[in-house]
């Protein structure tokens, strides 16, 4: 995704460039994550019309906040820290505007009557179950699941013992395994 | 990602398939080029923080209450039998906060309020706007209009 230049620069060192005044490196770093929260947010069940916004403005406050960045996890789980935190606050103003549809996507079965529906189905329940997790058992589910993080770094980013995100973890699975189920 | 989706049950593990298929469809419609430049283009401007009532400077506070308490006691005291000794304070409260009062004119505006405070207590029910008479209607538009000009 990135320019052959800059393909070959870490996080870090993007961050140290746009903090000398690069701005390059702060559309490098947009580039190279904003897929990956934006599928974050996805999954989390941000709408699409306001998915785009929303990725933007975690990043803005992203790299606004890139004095207060220590580099205990990294950029990419830094991001999404922001980027969850932001949709919690945005899903409150939605809810107040009562503008949101938060029942599942209708499935397109056009292409495969059984397979697709299936799937839909699937899909939206279980996104409706996340919806419905604690909020620290659908972070630690998502960055554990949906982004591969082990436990020390998920730990370190939402700031708990790697204990506490297995716990969390063990909880969320079981909860969504019964959802699904039922 | 196999590996992590080998941790969770099957009928779990392919929902979340499902969902991160979909998830991915809906991020293929961000433009990335788009969204690096908007950043970039917020960046540029300078931080515009909202700050909260309780915490910005004292004096502005201090003048906004003020202001606030001035406006009530106008406006009641105007509608009132009586008004015009508080009348003679009007102008000068509303050219600024309380600090600004000679002490005269600070002492008429504390015994106006004192006289509404005990007239609140003991006195007759609220006048209406229908119990007032013409000059003591005028006497309250002309004290709001000076409220409205008073610069916090």
């Amino acid at each position: 995704m990135g320019s052959p230049a800059t393909a070959a620069a870490t996080d870090g060192e993007l961050i140290a460039r746009y903090l000398r005044g690069d701005e390059q490196a702060a559309a490098e770093l947009v580039h190279r994550h904003a897929a990956g929260l934006a599928r974050f947010l996805a999954v989390h069940g941000t709408p699409d019309d306001e998915l785009e916004d929303l990725v933007q403005e975690a990043l803005i406050r992203a790299f606004r906040g890139l004095a207060s960045f220590r580099g205990g996890a990294s950029f990419r789980t830094w991001l999404l820290t922001i980027g969850g935190n932001l949709l919690k606050d945005r899903r409150r103003q939605w809810k107040r505007r009562h503008v949101i549809a938060l029942t599942p996507d209708v499935p397109d079965t056009s292409r495969d009557p059984s397979g697709e529906a299936e799937a839909g189905w699937m899909a939206a329940r279980l996104r409706d179950g996340i919806g419905r997790l604690a909020r620290l058992q659908r972070e630690v589910f998502l960055l554990r699941a949906q982004q591969g993080l082990d436990y020390e770094e998920i730990a370190r980013a939402l700031e708990i013992s790697a204990g506490a995100a297995r716990v969390h973890y063990h909880h969320a699975v079981k909860r969504l395994k019964q959802w699904i189920s039922d | 990602m196999d590996q992590r989706l080998d941790e969770l049950d099957p009928r779990l593990a392919r929902a979340l398939d499902a969902l991160e298929r979909r998830a991915a469809a809906s991020a293929d419609g961000i433009d990335a080029g788009r969204v690096a430049a908007n950043v970039l283009a917020r960046l540029r401007q300078p931080e515009v923080v909202a700050v909260p009532l309780w915490r910005r400077p004292a004096p502005r506070v201090a003048a906004a209450i003020a202001a606030l308490v001035i406006g009530a006691a106008v406006a009641t005291i105007a509608v009132r039998p009586g008004a015009g000794e508080f009348a003679a304070a009007l102008p000068v409260t509303a050219e600024g906060s309380l600090g600004l009062l000679e002490a005269s004119a600070a002492e008429s505006l504390l015994a106006a309020v004192d006289q509404v405070q005990v007239e609140a207590v003991s006195g007759p029910a609220a006048p209406t706007l229908d119990d007032l008479t013409e000059s003591e209607l005028r006497a309250l538009l002309q004290a709001l209009e000076s409220t409205e000009g008073t610069d916090l």
